[in-house]
């Protein structure tokens, strides 16, 4: 298993690996953070800033504008955009579903689901970013301290993007026979996503009336369909 | 077992560790990497601590500790469902079970459960003011209600 699994490259191939890891996303990644307008903004406001409460709240909005800018980066971007393609055909064909759909309640269902779904997306972006942020941080150290950690970093990152991409396509897949939500697990899945998204605040009043309150994204991009396969964060 | 169960029982099973909590993971991957870069740099003062051998510590005890303390504390709290769910999901799949009801019926009765829970659901998303949503706002309102 240890002779499978450990790593022996040759010097040019092990320059490219490189490249292609780590050099070439971080070139795209810097490159669309210093052209993001937010991020030249909330740092011009940092230089200025005379309160420590007020550095605190910049130095959040610094944060949230450079990982928008990474994601943002033609690299991550397109990356992020062929990994999330099953979710978004999903997404999109509920999108028309719904506009056909007879009665109100299967419209309702439908809208769930597809606010479920985008919430899904956003939280597999992350996923996606840190399992290639894995495998360059692992080509890095070993190239540059010589950490022996031979395939196994790259085998694991791989099996679990595999897994979710799995998930993904056999969800696309039944929602397309409409078979999405007839299960005890799946109606468990929808349960879970309206008591983590509704506020707690309307719980006691209005007969037990629950709000959904999904992530900022959602209610601008989801239901629209022209320009989907980007990522929003 | 038809297409329907296959799908089923597979999303079943992945979503046991990883798809039921991916940031986490993932995430411990990374500290994993992190730390086994570590050691490495460390090497020459770990050494002097003749007690434990921290040279025979792999990757993958790294990864396995990583994963284990980024999935402990969400699994400690994971959120109950109503127990009222839980228990008309229980009673639909008993009955499937003892053959009362049919594969369709149990079907439609999972939709129309998922019509009553819906009932009781408002999107606010449509009609909300677009100016005075925040990321920020979203993520505290989610961890407010946990």
């Amino acid at each position: 298993m240890d002779a499978v699994l450990s790593l022996h490259m040759s010097e040019w191939l092990k320059y490219l690996t490189l490249i292609i890891v780590t050099v070439l996303p971080s070139i795209s990644a810097m490159y669309s953070t210093l052209k993001d307008e937010k991020v030249q903004k909330a740092i011009m406001a940092l230089l200025r800033v005379n309160s420590f409460k007020e550095w605190r709240k910049l130095n959040y909005e610094l944060a949230m504008a450079i990982s928008q800018a990474i994601f943002k980066s033609a690299f991550f971007k397109a990356y992020i955009a062929i990994l999330n393609r099953s979710l978004n055909n999903s997404i999109n064909r509920l999108n028309s579903e719904r506009a056909k759909a007879q009665s109100n309640e299967s419209a309702k269902t439908k809208t769930i689901v597809g606010l479920m779904l985008t919430e899904k997306k956003r939280r597999s972006n992350f996923v996606f970013f840190f399992l290639f942020l894995a495998i360059a941080l692992d080509f890095t150290l070993k190239f540059t301290i010589n950490v022996d950690s031979g395939w196994w970093v790259v085998a694991v990152c791989s099996a679990l993007l595999a897994i979710l991409q799995v998930d993904h396509k056999l969800i696309e897949y039944r929602i397309s026979r409409g078979w999405y939500g007839m299960n005890a697990f799946e109606t468990l899945e929808i349960v879970r996503f309206i008591s983590s998204h509704s506020d707690p605040d309307d719980f006691n009043d209005e007969n037990g009336i629950k709000r959904i309150r999904p992530a900022a994204e959602l209610h601008n991009s989801i239901w629209d369909v022209s320009g989907t396969t980007g990522v929003k964060l | 077992m038809n297409g329907d169960q296959v799908t089923e029982a597979f999303r079943r099973a992945l979503n046991i560790l990883f798809v039921a909590n991916p940031r986490g993971t993932s995430l411990g991957v990374i500290l994993g990497v992190a730390l086994d870069g570590a050691i490495v740099l460390l090497k020459p003062w770990l050494k002097t601590f003749e007690l434990l051998s921290f040279s025979s510590i792999k990757i993958w005890h790294l990864m396995s500790l990583g994963v284990l303390a980024m999935n402990l504390r969400p699994y400690l709290q994971r959120d109950e469902v109503d127990p009222r769910i839980v228990n008309a999901i229980a009673h639909i799949e008993s009955e499937k079970a003892k053959g009362h009801i049919t594969d369709w019926q149990a079907r439609k009765l999972f939709a129309d459960l998922q019509h009553q829970i819906l009932k009781k659901v408002i999107i606010e998303s449509s009609f909300r003011d677009e100016s005075s949503v925040s990321e920020g706002d979203a993520e505290s309102s989610v961890n407010k209600s946990k």
